[in-house]
């Protein structure tokens, strides 16, 4: 379709051929999967498929994961299940958890992008939430998030806890007992599955949060008719990506963007790589960055007119740029804030595509 | 590029499809036509909607999200004509550079024109520096005015629109001459009825659309709530007085009066013991007084203008211009001194009525716009009443 280099799959990622085969006849089909016919059955099955696969990514039981529309769903139906009671939520959460609840007690983040866990422990004693929140992996700066140790505090202090993992699947392993978690959420289309497609997983507390009464379909964890061409093909991303985590594969693509981190840097010498400059833990896929003296909002659209898709991390559904919610919370200042650019890249990322980017970049940067 | 390459109708030397024009679209008929017609020509043409408020707050619905109809009809017409659009995010440097300045100029007891403050701030300084950054050769707008390359002084001018019920000269005389060196004016030379021909032949989904006449973010031109919100201050009631200083009644808010009105004044009758109609013919915004007074009591021959613009490098001392102090008035004659740091004195031939602070006085030479100045004060040397 269009001629261009896409290098934004934080925001979405291109569906692996893989899924896209395995989606197409099946959108062409009857597949109600609580029909006892034979489409009814196969729907069922494939529904079971992608329940196992979508539970060995996550290192979860298959029974405890509940297909839905996607993360902001998922966000929604665990904040929501506290909502007579206090919550907690990272400062850095994405805006479907944060939004769900206006009223949630912000646990801030170090200028160093992670979850300030002293001053989380702190205010977790002293408002006693009943959920504490916190994604495993920032979707802007791509820092790896040390939920392990927040859940730990959660769990001492008599809290659930939820994160939302949509950054975090198919980059890091994502073990739920290992990880202390009670719920997460994922959403197919950031791991090459389709939109519209998430799933909550549950793990160790036994609470089953509903958004949505109806039909008894997820075990009546949630209402409505399945998309099953979408679940199936969700299961397979899943797959897919738990392949990804093998050592070879993510070596390979953490080479290409630290590289291409060393060439931004030689290009704009007083750069800011965030993460990368703190030496924090990040996913192998992220880098983030502010260009002094620029403006995200100009620097997206002149990539945009050289065919280069690129993003600031945080663009409001209109189209227009916000600045960074992550920076700020990390304290960075605002003009910073106003000037970062994310690239993200994923499964079918290409050194050639690094190398028409960084080409970019050059004359980009040249008539600022 | 070489030498030989033709001048382009954009006044560029290179093939209009490695021109890049960046068009401001605000989802009107008049840009969405101009950047239809550029790309019509084959130029490289980027449009660019500014966000410039919370359309959803302004007409107070809540929840609906940032983009207004405006928007979306720009993006609409570049769909349609298969050139990128963007939205740029600039309701804080609006908020900061026009609506803030535009409720504080009230509280002075002034009568503001934000649509000059825009242009000049968010429109030709923050957008044309995103053309720049583009890499863009040009910014077009689809204002009524005419940049002109007259030859051989090495700069162009900026002249009156062919249409005169559609000239915006008056609303851009604080263009800078580097500002106008980059911006191209595509309707500048025609009227009304051509642009909407362009429209309909190029089936603009907009074609028809009425032409905006309010401040764009004071829907229904309802400006003192805007101003209220802002300084709720606004509307504290005080005295209406004569020129002696004698209380005729009460104000509901100096945002209500401006400098020439003779409707709603609120005092009995609108008229004097001797039963001539009363005019506002001054604001005094320190003792929070409105002052009223007869017509002959509006009359100035001077006029005093700070933050000038001049868009005439050979500017001489005491040329005579034509001048207007208010955007819909015919010119009338007078002299310009031009003072220290940008301030001026425009003599006026014939004493005027009803000039009011805030607004901009522009000087025009014949056809062509030399620039102006904000109206700070205003003086009437003929009579000891002033």
């Amino acid at each position: 379709m269009l001629n261009t280099i896409y290098l934004d799959y934080n925001a979405t990622a291109p569906m692996r051929p893989d899924v896209q085969d395995l989606m197409t006849p099946l959108l062409g089909q009857p597949l109600n999967a609580s029909s006892v016919h034979a489409y009814g059955r196969e729907g069922k099955r494939l529904i079971d498929t992608a329940r196992r696969q979508v539970a060995a990514l996550t290192g979860a039981d298959a029974n405890n994961v509940i297909f839905n529309s996607g993360a902001t769903e998922g966000g929604n139906t665990v904040l929501k299940h506290f909502s007579a009671q206090k919550v907690a939520v990272s400062a850095m959460d994405h805006p479907s958890v944060r939004q769900a609840r206006q009223d949630a007690i912000l646990l801030p983040v170090t200028p160093g992008g992670e979850i300030d866990l002293n001053t989380a422990e702190a205010l977790i004693k002293d408002h006693k939430p009943a959920l504490v929140s916190c994604q495993a992996v920032n979707s802007e700066t791509g820092i790896i998030q040390p939920i392990a140790k927040l859940s730990q505090i959660a769990r001492a202090n008599g809290a659930y806890f939820h994160s939302d993992a949509v950054q975090a699947a198919g980059r890091i392993p994502l073990n739920m007992m290992e990880l202390g978690l009670d719920f997460l959420t994922l959403s197919a289309h950031k791991i090459g599955g389709p939109q519209g497609v998430g799933a909550l997983v549950l793990g160790l507390c036994g609470e089953t949060p509903t958004l949505l009464d109806g039909g008894g379909q997820e075990k009546k964890a949630r209402a409505g008719t399945e998309n099953v061409a979408g679940i199936a093909g969700f299961g397979l991303a899943a797959e897919l990506a738990l392949a990804d985590l093998s050592a070879a594969t993510l070596d390979a693509r953490q080479a290409l963007r630290d590289d291409m981190e060393a060439q931004i840097q030689a290009i704009i010498p007083n750069v800011n790589i965030y993460g990368r400059d703190q030496d924090a833990r990040r996913v192998y896929n992220t880098s983030f960055f502010s260009v002094p003296g620029a403006s995200s909002q100009t620097l997206l659209m002149a990539f945009d007119l050289e065919g280069i898709c690129v993003s600031n991390g945080s663009a409001c559904s209109s189209g227009t740029v916000q600045p960074s919610a992550t920076l700020k919370a990390m304290g960075a200042s605002d003009e910073d804030a106003m000037a970062a650019l994310r690239v993200s890249i994923g499964w079918n990322t290409t050194q050639a595509d690094i190398d028409a980017f960084l080409e970019a970049l050059k004359k980009i940067t040249a008539r600022l | 590029m070489t030498n030989n390459t033709p001048i382009n109708s954009l006044g560029i030397a290179k093939a209009p499809k490695d021109t890049r024009v960046v068009v401001a679209m605000s989802g009107g008929v008049d840009s969405s036509v101009a950047a239809a017609l550029l790309h019509e020509e084959g130029y490289d043409v980027v449009g660019v909607t500014l966000q410039l408020y919370d359309y959803g707050a302004a007409v107070a619905k809540s929840k609906t999200c940032c983009a207004g109809q405006d928007i979306y009809d720009a993006r609409r017409v570049a769909e349609e004509r298969g050139f990128p659009h963007y939205v740029l995010n600039y309701e804080s440097k609006f908020r900061e550079s026009v609506v803030d300045d535009f409720a504080d100029s009230y509280m002075r007891g002034e009568t503001p024109i934000p649509c000059v403050q825009c242009n000049q701030s968010v429109k030709f300084r923050d957008l044309l520096k995103v053309a720049h950054d583009l890499g863009a050769d040009c910014m077009a707008t689809g204002h009524y005015i005419q940049r002109k390359e007259t030859g051989d002084k090495g700069y162009p001018e900026l002249h009156r629109a062919v249409d005169p019920f559609k000239d915006q000269s008056y609303f851009l005389f604080a263009t800078t001459q580097e500002q106008l060196d980059f911006l191209r004016f595509p309707l500048g030379g025609w009227t009304k009825d051509i642009t909407r021909g362009h429209a309909d032949r190029l089936g603009l989904l907009n074609a028809d659309k009425p032409d905006s006449q309010d401040i764009c973010f004071v829907p229904g031109g309802d400006y003192a709530s805007v101003v209220k919100k802002i300084r709720p201050e606004a509307e504290n009631p005080g005295d209406i007085v004569d020129q002696n200083g004698t209380v005729l009644g009460r104000h509901k808010g100096i945002i209500h009066y401006t400098i020439g009105q003779r409707r709603g004044i609120g005092i009995g009758g609108g008229v004097s013991e001797n039963n001539a109609p009363f005019f506002v013919i001054g604001v005094d915004a320190a003792r929070n007084e409105v002052i009223v007074g007869p017509k002959e009591a509006l009359a100035r021959d001077v006029i005093f203008v700070k933050n000038c613009n001049w868009l005439m490098p050979e500017l001489t001392e005491g040329i005579n211009i034509d001048l207007k102090f208010r955007s819909m008035m015919k010119p009338v004659k007078a002299t310009l001194k031009t003072g220290a740091d940008n301030t001026a004195q425009i003599l006026l031939a014939d004493p005027q009525y009803g000039i009011a602070p805030g607004q901009a006085a522009v000087a025009y030479l014949g056809e062509r716009v030399i620039g102006g100045g904000w109206i700070t004060g205003t003086d009437n040397t003929a009579s000891a009443a002033a």
